[in-house]
């Protein structure tokens, strides 16, 4: 995973708004695409980057939100900031519910749509930078033998090496080469740093 | 002799001659004097060499080494044979006795010394032996080059030798030769550098490269020419000659003379080319009959053997006659000749005296190249004609022919070979014309006879009473109809089948006649029927003579018959036809009569008799003035003159009946030539009726035009199609267009011009209506000279032909200007009750709020949106550092064009306005339709639109919103009638309502406008418009309606025009309204 330039994407099916807001986004630096309809965007390549997606409520074809909705379903988790020409209360709370960073009315602030899509960016790095995380802990959890996830699992349930050795059927002193083997392939400096580590795994905590 | 002289002391190597100049001067050594002169010096000079070695080295008393001088000098000799040894030895024995045995004062020689000096002498005496035998050995050689010398002298004509630049260093004739050059002539010159004939250039340039590259080369032919002026053939061979270090030095080799042998050859070549030429046009000759192709083939075959590029024969060969025609001809495709031009060529001073010059000669006249005649500047411009051979054929039985060969690609001097065949072919081509002429003429008359018996049907027959023996013409059989394998072997046989033949009618009578002329009665001359075979009836003409002998007795018959049943037939359809018009004539409702040149009748029909009440005795003869009373004379001799000119001539005048009463003619004269004579022929036709029928008419016309000036109403009559150059107006109708009398031109341009463009789609639409229904109805403006503008109104009929394709348009026009204006006046007052028609068309435009607003507000926040979000951008660029200027201009060029966006869209929303809450209630589908019919009638009728309704008899009701509905279809018609405005296409609207679907009332709106070229859904889009002046919301709000009543919307095209738009509507559930 690359932390390249951020990247925003803006779908709007109308012209001069697509225009007015890649020179806005060029303004302050930042690498904008822009598109006519969802179906284009879908069918552009996207670079490995942070980035976020302005997204018009009114489209030909498909809706802002039916849009926002399929983007969920398929994985793809660029958070979003809407625009419309004429918004109203339910619509927004439906996007706001469905993810959305930011629902704004045309005319905007463009102070309001730039720290929107600049919070967004951040929140998309962040959730990058977490995905990065925890796909390596996933790693190394992965790495670790059967026997050593049954300690693991009993480990941070809080049990001591004697009763781990008595439920297993083991030596005391094989349940601690074993635990002293899951400390080292997680990289767990302590009990504690584990636990969390299970917490971010979503490792069941009883047996 | 002189040769022999000068070659002898070359064959003696060791001795000298010398040439000397006048004053004894050595002018110049031969070579074996040289080659002594060098072997000798060689000898002395190494002999001082080595005397000078001897006295200047400190050579030891005793030592040998005088020795080597000594062999030096005994190999030089040995080298140079006798005379060189001779010359060593002395030379050895002087110095052996000078130096060698010092002092000489003493003969008292040491045994050592004696020994080695009579071997040394022994030595030098073996060594000129062995020089001798060298010397045989060489003459050996001499001898032996002497015997092939004379081999060669014998085996070939001459001997040569050149140098390494290939000029001939020896040259020896074989003393047989006659004809061989002057000796020595050609020594120093290259092979090519003396006169030659032959070969050419490009043989000359292979033979030179064949030297250069130093190889052999055998039998190389030349010819080279003669004082006398021939030639003499000479066919040479050379090998090249390398010295003992391998250096080229020359060729030698032999050459032949061949001239004997060439001439023999060509003899032969000739000989036998004649032969085979002649056999040729021999078969040419008699492979046919046909005169034409005989000497087509001749030709043919004399074009080829002489390799000439024409060949021809002209006729007559007359100086006398004025043109001669080129009968046949044969040429190569690039010199076509006069037969190609087909016509005839006038006989010229200069063909005269060729013609002349031919005939006068018995064989043949060359002209061209080296002959002493040339082709006459004539034939070389018009045929390109360098050389020819020319023969005059005199053919038994005709007039003189001209046979000649062009040669047009090269000028050629004809051999005597060549002059040989030619007239030989002459000769032969004179005797085969002469036998097929006669044979062609002889053939050309029979077959004329028998052409001119089949013709005219006839044939003639013998009968030869002694010999019991008949003979009949081919044409005589054929009459009888007999086949060849069917004819009698004799006379008897032939009388009984002729017996046969002749109908029984007439048998008697012929066979009376036959008897009466064998008796000496009148001559055999009768005409009757026979019946072939197959039943067919002919008539037969036959007459002949008897012959008799010495006493009287009859021997011979001879005669011809002809079959004249053609003729008897035509005379039988003449005289039927004759009386047929005879009885039509008669029974003409039209009087006939005929007159005679001076117009006196001569004969008329039974109803001329009948109209004038005179018998038809009593009218021939009478003169045309007696009956008529219309004519005066003037004007009957003005009718006279005009037939005489051949005119056909048609007058109206008065007929006088006998009993005095008058009666109204039309009389057609004209006249025809009846054999010699100029007769007239007239028909009279009594038109008392027609001038009853058009006084009749014309009091009519006159009432017509009364009444039509008291209505103000003009008639119009109008062809359509093929009559419509008859059309003319009258003045009254011309009157109302503004138009002078008899200024119209009756055509349908013409008349389009004369309608107000505005009013021309309107007319265009009745004229299709009247194509349909067959009714006119139209009104329409024309705009007078004067510019006054006139409503004129059109009622009436269209008349259709057997096709169904319209006729004639017959009916009245009106002058409705008044009217117009009253009425118009009227409909301002009634413009208050139309304001409110607009308004309600203007309002009804509106829909529900919630739906409009939405998209009002879309449409103007979207330019709005990107103003705002654009000016941001151009702050940003311009506070940024350094200021980006292009950005910030460019943002702001975007502003302006979304402001003026945004400034039309908010235009186009000005007119709407609020509307009530709708209201439900039950609706007849049909009602609606009527009303909003009744609504948009006046707009309909403005843009000349024809409406056509198809209205469901019953329909169930529908639950909405009247005014919603009724504003649906006013937006559909309104929409179809400006879809359909500015074509030239018929408009036509059509309002189809049907229940359709179950459940379901079904609404449909035609035209023919130009439909829907562009996605057919998109029409349904807010603000999608195709009209400079709609907001393109009405179909839009349309389908908000329909569907807010739950139904549906939906648009296709119209065939072949135009767009359908068709809405449903549920059927509304009962109780439910």
């Amino acid at each position: 995973m690359s932390e390249g330039q951020a990247v925003v994407f803006v779908i709007d099916d109308d012209e001069s708004m697509r225009r007015s807001l890649a020179t806005l986004l060029r303004s302050v630096g930042l690498d904008a695409r822009v598109f006519s309809s969802p179906q284009e965007f879908m069918r552009a390549e996207r670079p490995d980057a942070p980035g976020c997606l302005v997204l018009d409520v009114r489209l030909p074809g498909l809706s802002g939100l039916a849009f926002q909705e399929r983007l969920a379903k398929e994985g793809i988790a660029l958070p979003i900031i809407f625009i419309t020409g004429h918004g109203d209360v339910p619509m927004t709370v439906r996007a706001m519910k469905a993810g959305a960073v930011e629902f704004l009315s045309k005319p905007f602030d463009d102070q309001v749509l730039l720290d929107g899509i600049h919070g967004a960016i951040e929140r998309d790095r962040q959730r990058r930078r977490h995905a990065a995380q925890l796909a390596e802990l996933q790693e190394r959890y992965r790495a670790l033998t059967e026997r050593e996830r049954e300690i693991f699992t009993l480990v941070i349930a809080g049990r001591l090496n004697k009763q781990i050795a008595a439920e297993l059927g083991l030596s005391v002193v094989t349940v601690k080469v074993h635990r002293a083997q899951v400390m080292r392939k997680m990289l767990a400096k302590s009990i504690v740093d584990l636990v969390r580590m299970a917490d971010q795994l979503g490792v069941p905590r009883t047996v | 002799m002189e040769r022999k002289r000068l070659e002898q002391p070359e064959d003696h190597a060791s001795d000298a001659l010398f040439v000397q100049d006048a004053s004894g001067k050595i002018v110049e050594l031969p070579r074996e004097m040289r080659d002594l002169l060098k072997r000798y010096g060689l000898a002395l000079v190494l002999a001082g060499l080595a005397l000078f070695v001897r006295s200047v080295l400190p050579f030891p008393e005793g030592t040998s080494v005088y020795q080597l001088p000594i062999a030096a000098i005994v190999l030089s000799a040995w080298y140079g044979g006798r005379g060189p040894g001779l010359l060593a030895l002395l030379i050895c024995a002087t110095g052996v006795w000078y130096w060698y045995i010092p002092p000489v004062r003493s003969w008292d020689i040491s045994p050592e010394h004696a020994m080695g000096f009579s071997i040394f002498v022994a030595l030098s005496l073996l060594l000129t032996q062995f020089s001798g035998a060298r010397r045989r050995v060489e003459h050996a050689l001499r001898a032996s080059e002497e015997r092939f010398r004379t081999l060669v002298q014998f085996s070939f004509d001459v001997y040569w030798e050149s140098d390494a630049q290939h000029r001939f260093t020896r040259q020896e004739f074989a003393e047989r030769l006659t004809d061989a050059p002057a000796p020595g002539s050609e020594i120093g010159k290259t092979r090519w550098e003396i006169p030659y004939l032959e070969p050419d250039e490009e043989a000359w340039r292979n033979h030179r490269a064949t030297l250069d590259a130093h190889l052999p080369f055998r039998d190389f032919e030349l010819a080279r020419p003669t004082p006398d002026g021939g030639r003499r053939y000479v066919s040479v061979s050379g090998m090249p000659v390398f010295d003992e270090f391998g250096r080229f030095v020359g060729y030698r080799g032999v050459g032949r003379h061949i001239t004997e042998h060439r001439r023999a050859e060509e003899e032969r070549r000739a000989h036998v080319w004649f032969l085979e030429s002649m056999d040729r046009v021999n078969r040419a000759m008699q492979r046919t009959n046909d005169l034409e192709q005989m000497m087509g083939d001749v030709l043919e075959a004399v074009l080829e053997i002489f390799a000439s590029d024409r060949a021809w024969l002209l006729y007559p060969c007359d100086p006398d006659a004025p043109s001669w025609s080129p009968i046949m001809e044969r040429t190569r495709p690039e010199f076509p000749g006069a037969a190609a031009c087909g016509r005839d060529l006038p006989m010229t001073p200069e063909s005269a005296e060729v013609a002349r010059v031919a005939l006068a000669s018995s064989g043949a006249l060359l002209r061209g190249g080296s002959h002493k005649h040339q082709p006459s500047a004539e034939i070389a411009q018009n045929f390109g004609v360098r050389s020819d051979m020319l023969m005059a054929l005199r053919p038994k039985d005709d007039r003189p022919y001209l046979f000649g060969l062009h040669q047009c690609s090269r000028v050629r001097t004809w051999t005597k070979e060549e002059q040989r065949l030619f007239e030989e072919v002459g000769h032969r081509l004179t005797d085969a014309l002469g036998s097929l002429i006669v044979f062609r003429g002889l053939r050309e008359s029979e077959r004329q006879l028998e052409e001119a018996q089949r013709v005219a049907h006839l044939g003639y027959w013998d009968r030869d009473l002694v010999a019991n023996r008949v003979v009949l013409a081919e044409e005589s059989w054929r009459i009888f109809g007999v086949e060849p394998h069917e004819r009698p072997a004799d006379l008897a046989e032939w009388n009984k089948r002729w017996h046969a033949f002749i109908d029984p009618d007439d048998r008697p009578r012929v066979l009376a006649a036959v008897q009466a002329a064998l008796a000496g009665g009148p001559r055999y001359d009768v005409e009757f029927r026979i019946a072939r075979k197959n039943g067919e009836v002919r008539v037969i003409h036959s007459q002949g003579d008897v012959i008799r002998d010495a006493s009287g007795r009859a021997i011979r018959m001879f005669g011809t018959q002809q079959d004249i049943t053609a003729l008897r037939q035509a005379e039988k359809d003449l005289r039927a036809s004759e009386t047929r018009f005879r009885a039509l004539v008669d029974h003409a409702t039209d009087g006939f009569f005929l007159h005679a040149d001076d117009s006196t009748v001569i004969d008329v029909n039974q109803q001329a008799c009948r109209s004038l009440g005179y018998s038809r005795e009593e009218l021939i003869g009478m003169h045309p003035r007696q009956f008529d009373a219309g004519l005066d004379r003037p004007s009957l001799a003005q009718i006279t003159e005009r037939i005489g000119k051949g005119e056909a001539v048609t007058f109206e005048t008065l007929h006088q009946r006998k009993d005095g009463s008058v009666f109204p003619v039309e009389v057609r004269v004209r006249q025809f030539q009846h054999g010699e004579r100029r007769l007239h022929a007239s028909l009279v036709r009594d038109i008392s009726e027609r001038k009853r029928v058009e006084a009749e008419l014309r009091a009519r016309q006159e009432l017509l035009d009364l009444a039509q000036k008291a209505a103000r109403a003009v008639a119009f009559d109008w062809y359509i199609g093929a009559r419509e150059s008859e059309n003319r107006w009258s003045p009254e109708l011309e009157a109302l267009y503004g138009l002078k009398p008899g200024t119209f031109d009756g055509t349908y341009q013409g008349w389009k011009k004369l309608v107000h463009p505005d009013d021309w789609p309107a007319v265009k639409v009745a004229i299709n209506r009247a194509h349909e229904s067959g009714d006119i109805a139209a009104e329409y403006r024309v705009i007078h000279k004067d510019g006054a503008v006139h409503w004129l109104r059109a009622k009436g009929r269209m008349f259709f032909d057997a096709k169904g394709q319209p006729e004639r348009m017959v009916g009245f026009m009106f002058d409705v200007t008044d009217w117009r204006h009253a009425e118009e006046a009227l409909r301002e007052k009634d413009n208050a009750l139309q304001m409110a028609r607009t308004e309600l068309a203007r309002v009804s435009r509106l829909t529900t709020l919630g739906e409009l607003t939405a998209s009002i507000a879309h449409e103007v926040n979207q330019p709005i949106g990107a103003m705002v979000t654009n000016a941001a951008a151009c702050a940003r660029w311009l506070a940024a550092q350094p200021p980006d200027m292009a950005e910030a201009q460019a943002a702001l060029a975007n502003i302006v064009a979304d402001g003026k966006r945004a400034g039309e869209v908010i235009a186009r929303i000005r007119a709407l306005t609020r509307r009530q809450a709708p209201r439900m209630e039950l609706l007849d589908v049909n009602r609606k339709v009527r009303e909003v019919l009744a609504l948009a009638e006046h707009e309909l009728k403005t843009h000349g639109i024809v409406l056509r309704t198809e209205l469901a008899p019953t329909l169930p009701g529908v639950a909405g919103d009247r005014v919603q509905l009724q504003q649906v279809l006013l937006n559909l018609i309104v929409n179809a009638i400006e879809a359909m405005s500015g074509h030239d296409r018929p408009h036509e609207l059509t309002i189809v309502t049907a229940a359709k679907e179950p459940g379901a009332v079904v609404v449909e709106v035609r035209d023919s406008g130009p439909g829907l070229d562009e996605g057919v859904e998109r029409v349904f889009e807010p603000f999608y418009t195709t009209k400079a002046q709609g907001i393109g919301i009405g179909l839009s709000i349309s389908r908000s309606i329909v569907e807010a009543h739950g139904g549906r919307l939906w648009a296709t095209s119209n065939q072949p025009h135009g767009a359908v738009f068709r809405f449903s509507l549920p059927v509304a559930q009962e109780g439910a309204a």
